[in-house]
């Protein structure tokens, strides 16, 4: 009788897998882009279809070049997963172009020339935003009026021309409102008042920021991602925003204006918790997710860009082999 | 008298694994009948090793010696599991290495020999007579780790308590739970020997708290002995729970100290079989020729415990319980246990479980990809280890930083392989990374061996005079004899560096030149 030997200890898995983790994460992200669809219309859709298939057709090419086997690569989900994160960080309306240049930041600087899959420093939907953020400021701070949702064929053509009525674009989100308003010298109070805030879309965002949340109890449950993470990073800026905010409320948002305006919460389940570009030990979560929270109000407070999520999330990734190397745990016997 | 109580776990490693241990009581253990030729490893365990007592063509009696422990290992006496002859010493090719055995043909009489006696009134001998006769009976840590128990029996003064393990928290074992249920006055009794070889204080035998019908069955005999000194108490369901250090650490919430033993914390921690295997041999007088194992996976009709003598091929049992197309044998546990090379191999007395499947009884880990870096890992491990930096480091040859990260600490439970999305083998590739952490070490010293000779030739020929060239000369050749020897054997040659012989205390004393420091 001949025996099977090829089976080492651990004979039993828990069956859980990479693609099955991005899966969850992808299915995650459908309440707040659907929201945001809602609230934006057809260019959220059409931004999220074109950066997957983006991502994944250049993970596609980066592999071929580097000679590697397509497989199970390509099936992992995780470069469609940045495209469609990279597409929730976009204005509604963004030329193809853009999103195209930006995936190619993403999935061939910042993740194939690292090592691929596992050995990215940064944080590859973000790297890929940042570039934009800098390269192309004007395009990104163009968020469309509210009531100009919608219309196909407006967004069809800003997509494929990138160009459109001027007033169609007229719209702010509600912490370019904050920002420009306080350099204008208006205070909150005032920015509340005279409906700024609610033409940027202050309560529709709070509904965008709900239904990322809603995704991401999902993850917890599927224990996709940790609790330490979000936790930190909501910690870190509510704190930091409350100090401010008890010192002069009139110029410094509230904490709860701050955590549920712009993207906060999809950073907060989506973007900080990537496993790769994050702390691996538990307190090393909180503390990247606090340094994420904390340098986010810094660079939305005295920075040039309205949010600073991207930058803060890059900046922390390079602060994670410190912070890895600091959060050890104790090895048995070396705590008494 | 109330329950066992509970005792709840300060710390979060782990894993919750699906047991199955509590739902039925168990039916009593089956007996597999001696086999017609008996295997006999000389090495049962990587610290120990027998000499062969026996010559090939003698004539042996069930429960006599047929061989010795090897000097300087931490081996067992073994004893003849059947009457009958002794046909050969092989070499037979186990699991994981290749192994002497003591082959024996059952004479199918059991003639047992007379050293097989019970102790009358043992609790009236000496410690020291008592712990001798353990290591007669070569009663080994049933454990798994199969360290002499007489050994451990033997600490430093100060020992308090004697844990008694019958945390059984790795899937598929279950010979543990089958000797608390059907004897637990066997595990009482095995107790209490140790409590007078030890002279501690009291005794704690600790049980898994899903093994439910164990616990009632030893809290109900403890409750009718009625010795004060000994309590039942049951321990978080969660796996590895029942390693020595991750008992001692629920028990006592301390942990052993690093490099330390668990003495260093008053404790000594005994599995439930060793003190079942005290009893018998001390009041029943009958040595470790025979233990529980557990037998089940999908080729087996029924997962049961059978008594299985020592030496009996794994072959035998697949037939005496009608196991069908059995592909794969794990012996052990499904966390721990080592994938068996044939059905020749035989049961030792680390045996405690086997599992007999037709290749599709376990889902097998995902196809490996890279480390996410998800950190899944982390809280899981009781040994402290962030896995996934400890594998981060394994990709260079520099072996300090693994070793500072913990490659010794790994005590190989495969907690973060389980949860692993990647499907990496964490723990295969942690037992590497031991074994090439201590084969550096051994060339170290044996570096430094070769650097101080030759410094202590260059001062011979320069300045020493003839009466102390002479003693030099003669310690040196002691010295080259003792390295030349340990050869091959590492952890015999940690032990004689580490204990001061003459010679070595006479060539520390030595004023030394040339005696460059390195690094």
């Amino acid at each position: 009788m001949s025996l099977l030997s090829n089976s080492r200890a651990p004979h039993q898995h828990s069956q859980r897998n990479v693609a099955q983790m991005m899966r969850d994460v992808l299915l995650a992200t459908f309440p707040v882009s659907t929201i945001l669809c809602w609230t934006y219309g057809w260019g959220v859709l059409l931004n999220i279809l074109f950066a997957a298939s983006c991502c994944w057709l250049l993970e596609a090419a980066a592999l071929k070049i580097r000679g590697r086997r397509l497989q199970p690569w390509l099936t992992d989900g995780s470069a469609p997963l940045t495209g469609v994160l990279l597409a929730l960080a976009l204005p509604p309306l963004t030329p193809w172009w853009l999103i195209a240049i930006a995936s190619l930041f993403a999935i061939v600087f910042a993740k194939h020339l690292y090592g691929g899959l596992g050995y990215n420093l940064f944080n590859p939907a973000m790297a890929g935003y940042a570039v934009l953020l800098i390269s192309f400021p004007a395009y990104m701070a163009w968020w469309p009026e509210l009531s100009a949702r919608s219309n196909i064929n407006d967004t069809l053509h800003y997509f494929l021309y990138g160009t459109a009525a001027a007033d169609a674009l007229s719209g702010a989100t509600p912490l370019d409102a904050i920002q420009t308003g306080l350099k204008q010298m208006q205070t909150l109070p005032e920015l509340l008042a005279n409906g700024t805030l609610e033409t940027a879309g202050n309560a529709q965002w709070v509904w965008i920021n709900l239904a990322a949340i809603a995704g991401g109890l999902f993850l917890l449950m599927r224990r996709t991602i940790t609790w330490q993470i979000p936790a930190g990073v909501i910690l870190g800026l509510a704190l930091s925003a409350s100090i401010a905010w008890i010192g002069d409320a009139a110029v410094n948002p509230s904490p709860w204006l701050q955590l549920v305006s712009g993207g906060t919460m999809i950073g907060v389940f989506f973007i900080a918790t990537d496993p790769v570009s994050s702390a691996s030990s538990p307190q090393g979560k909180l503390i990247y997710g606090a340094g994420i929270g904390a340098l986010t109000y810094v660079i939305r407070t005295w920075g040039a860009y309205p949010d600073g999520f991207a930058f803060a999330v890059l900046l922390m990734n390079l602060a994670v082999p410190l912070i890895d190397r600091y959060t050890r745990p104790k090895l048995y016997g070396q705590v008494q | 008298m109330s329950g066992p109580q509970l005792i709840h776990a300060q710390n979060d490693w782990g894993l919750k694994l699906p047991s199955g241990k509590g739902e039925n009581p168990l039916p009593a253990a089956t007996e597999i009948s001696a086999p017609e030729e008996l295997t006999v490893l000389l090495k049962q365990s990587p610290g120990g090793l027998s000499k062969p007592m026996v010559q090939i063509g003698q004539k042996v009696f069930k429960g006599q010696k047929i061989a010795a422990p090897a000097k300087n290992t931490f081996g067992s006496f073994l004893h003849a599991p059947v009457s009958g002859t002794v046909t050969s010493i092989i070499e037979v090719n186990d699991s994981e290495h290749i192994k002497r055995a003591i082959i024996l043909a059952n004479d199918g009489l059991d003639t047992v020999h007379d050293d097989c006696t019970p102790i009358s009134n043992p609790f009236q001998r000496s410690p020291q007579f008592i712990r001798q006769r353990i290591a007669e009976g070569g009663i080994v840590g049933l454990g798994g780790a199969l360290f002499p128990t007489a050994i451990k029996l033997n600490p430093a003064p100060g020992i308090k308590t004697l844990l008694i393990n019958g945390v059984e928290c790795e899937p598929y074992i279950n010979c543990d739970n089958q000797l608390l249920q059907q004897y637990p006055e066997r595990v009482l009794s095995g107790t209490q020997l140790m409590l007078h070889v030890l002279g501690a204080e009291e005794a704690v035998i600790a049980i898994e708290q899903d093994m439910v019908h164990a616990l009632v069955s030893m809290q109900a005999a403890t409750d009718t002995l009625n010795d004060p000194r000994i309590r039942v108490v049951s321990v978080p369901d969660v796996y590895p729970a029942g390693g020595e250090r991750q008992l001692i650490e629920i028990i006592t919430g301390s942990q052993v100290p690093h490099g330390g033993l668990p003495a260093d914390l008053g404790v000594i921690c005994q599995n439930v079989g060793t003190a079942a295997a005290v009893d018998q041999w001390i009041n029943a007088g009958e040595p470790l020729i025979s233990r529980m194992v557990t037998v089940c996976g999908n080729a087996t009709t029924a997962s049961e415990n059978c008594v299985v003598r020592i030496g009996t091929p794994i072959a035998a049992i697949i037939s005496t319980l009608q196991a069908k197309d059995v592909s794969r044998v794990i012996i052990g546990g499904s966390m721990m246990g080592v994938t068996a090379h044939s059905v020749t191999e035989p049961i030792s007395k680390a045996s405690n479980c086997i599992i007999l499947s037709n290749g599709e009884h376990f889902s097998p880990a995902p196809e490996e990809m890279p480390c996410i870096r998800c950190g899944d890992c982390v809280p899981v491990c009781p040994a402290g280890i962030n896995p996934q930096l400890l594998l981060e480091s394994m990709s260079t040859t520099n072996t300090r930083q693994s070793e500072a990260l913990g490659a010794l600490d790994c005590i190989d439970c495969g907690c973060c392989d389980y949860v692993c999305p990647s499907g990496i083998d964490l723990t295969a590739r942690f037992k590497i990374a031991k074994q090439t952490i201590w084969e550096q070490h051994l060339l170290a010293m044996r570096a430094e061996r070769s650097q101080q000779r030759f410094a202590d030739h260059e001062r011979r020929s320069l300045t020493a005079s003839n009466k102390e060239r002479a003693t030099l000369d003669a310690q040196t050749a002691a010295f080259h004899d003792l390295h030349t020897n340990s050869k091959g054997a590492l952890d015999d040659m940690l032990k004689r560096l580490n204990s001061s012989t003459p010679d070595d205390a006479a060539l520390k004393d030595t004023p030394r030149k040339n005696d460059k420091a390195d690094d």
